[in-house]
């Protein structure tokens, strides 16, 4: 148990360290459209739905909900409900 | 006899309602467009093959529905609500998770009123339904006898806050708190904290929140804390009503696609530990009358690692994601309820869309140094709708 324990923190930290380094030249988020907020927020909880799985005022309904359960931003909200909309 | 009278009486009711408004074409697509519903949720159902050694059980089982009613009213009101049905052995169960209105102040700023899940870490807010966990069981500590809260009842301001490259979010929410189990009523939990405390069962509020950091624009990463605090002793019961606990957690996320493994990284933890005053407690069944105490400090931690290759052109090899997950649970030794267990699970999932999947776990659990270990081979076809 003791060696899974070591090898879950060694490998933990390469993915970190290596995913901090790759972070870095990131677009910032208020210059982020819609197709990229959807890829970046959606998958930190479940995978990234499919626009063509509600309609318009749905997505309109989930982009609130999740705004709040999420603490997403007014902005990011916005763009991804937009982008949602435009790709269904 | 009395259900032939209550339908007439609604339907005529219904319809008087009906025909009393205005029901002209405009008036109505208007009210169409305002109220936004849908009716969403997820269901799961499976089977498990558990026990020690050849005390062995195999059944299906497992079963759970979770109806979520989501209404946009208006561009600032909210209202969700989720119900769970579950196959218990007793027969179904049926609970109110969560129902709560919200009402958005502005960009940075909304508050709940109702009962809501736990923003107290992440995983019950966030990773608890079935199609979104990973894993057919929920970490040591996290199920419904948790450490720390699932849910509150009461009031929660949030939101979420851009800040250049980086995001914050947060909550803080005041609500009637957890209750501490004096030994009245189940002695061989005495010591412990019961989280639904429906009807506050004193006059204190617990006071809570957690703040959130997400310190790369593409949110990969996210580190967060949480702190709760409140006197969780029955009103006018002099031994206890001074008694408070007092519990934070930190919890961490990574979700990242890596473009040389051709696929999703997803990493995640939480670390939550409940101090409760040192209280004298009395056995019911110990005839001396003698009290005891112990020190009451409670610790779970998790850590899950997850990797589907979503990046391979093969449909069938992208759609399989490998999952481990480590438990532990720490609780009071001198307690009667105290002790170390610890839970490893591995899976195999395979998703047939983005919110369905078949999972196929394999896990074992140690309870203490000396028992042994219970193993279990479980699968769950879980659906988000």
């Amino acid at each position: 148990m003791k060696k899974l324990k070591i090898i879950v923190v060694a490998g933990s930290l390469f993915i970190v360290s290596a995913v901090t380094l790759t972070n870095c030249v990131s677009l910032k988020v208020t210059a982020k459209n819609g197709a990229l907020l959807w890829g970046d927020n959606c998958k930190r909880c479940h995978n990234t739905p499919s626009p063509v799985d509600f309609t318009d005022e749905l997505w309109e309904t989930i982009g609130m909900h999740m705004q709040i359960r999420a603490n997403l931003t007014d902005k990011e909200t916005k763009k991804i409900v937009e982008f949602l909309q435009s790709a269904n | 006899m009395k259900k032939l009278f209550y339908i007439p009486a609604i339907f005529l009711l219904v319809t008087g309602i009906t025909l009393g408004q205005d029901n002209s074409p405009s008036e109505q697509n208007q009210k169409t467009a305002n109220t936004k519903f849908i009716l969403t949720g997820f269901g799961f159902g499976g089977m498990g093959i558990e026990g020690t050694g050849d005390e062995q059980k195999s059944t299906f089982g497992e079963t759970g529905f979770s109806p979520i009613f989501l209404w946009k009213q208006s561009d600032r009101i909210f209202f969700e609500s989720e119900l769970e049905f579950e196959l218990k052995e007793e027969g179904t169960e049926i609970g109110l998770e969560y129902a709560n209105i919200s009402y958005i102040f502005n960009k940075y700023m909304t508050l709940r009123a109702g009962k809501f899940l736990s923003p107290f870490g992440t995983f019950q807010e966030r990773l608890h339904p079935a199609w979104i966990n990973k894993l057919v069981s929920k970490p040591l500590g996290f199920g419904h006898s948790a450490v720390g809260p699932t849910s509150e009842i009461g009031f929660d301001l949030r939101g979420g806050i851009p800040l250049y490259h980086c995001k914050l979010n947060y909550s803080i929410y005041v609500s009637n708190g957890p209750k501490l189990n004096n030994g009245s009523d189940m002695p061989e939990e005495t010591g412990m904290l019961k989280y639904e405390n429906f009807i506050d069962n004193n006059l204190n509020k617990a006071i809570g929140g957690r703040f959130g950091l997400l310190p790369f624009p593409n949110s990969s990463v996210e580190i967060g804390a949480s702190y709760q605090t409140a006197m969780v002793g029955d009103k006018d019961d002099s031994l206890y009503e001074n008694i408070r606990a007092q519990m934070f957690a930190v919890d961490f996320s990574l979700v990242k696609g890596i473009k040389f493994l051709k696929g999703i990284i997803d990493i995640k933890g939480q670390f939550s530990q409940v101090n409760v005053d040192k209280a004298d407690y009395f056995d019911p069944l110990d005839t001396t009358g003698m009290a005891y105490t112990f020190e009451n400090i409670t610790q779970v931690y998790y850590g899950q690692l997850s990797f589907r290759p979503a990046m391979l052109k093969n449909k069938l090899i992208k759609n399989i994601e490998l999952v481990g997950r480590y438990a532990t649970l720490m609780s009071p030794e001198e307690s009667k309820w105290g002790e170390e267990e610890k839970q490893l699970t591995i899976g195999i999932n395979y998703w047939t869309s983005w919110r369905t999947v078949i999972k196929f776990n394999y896990q074992m659990i140690r309870h203490g140094h000396d028992s042994e270990e219970e193993n279990a081979f479980l699968i769950q076809f879980a659906i988000g709708f």
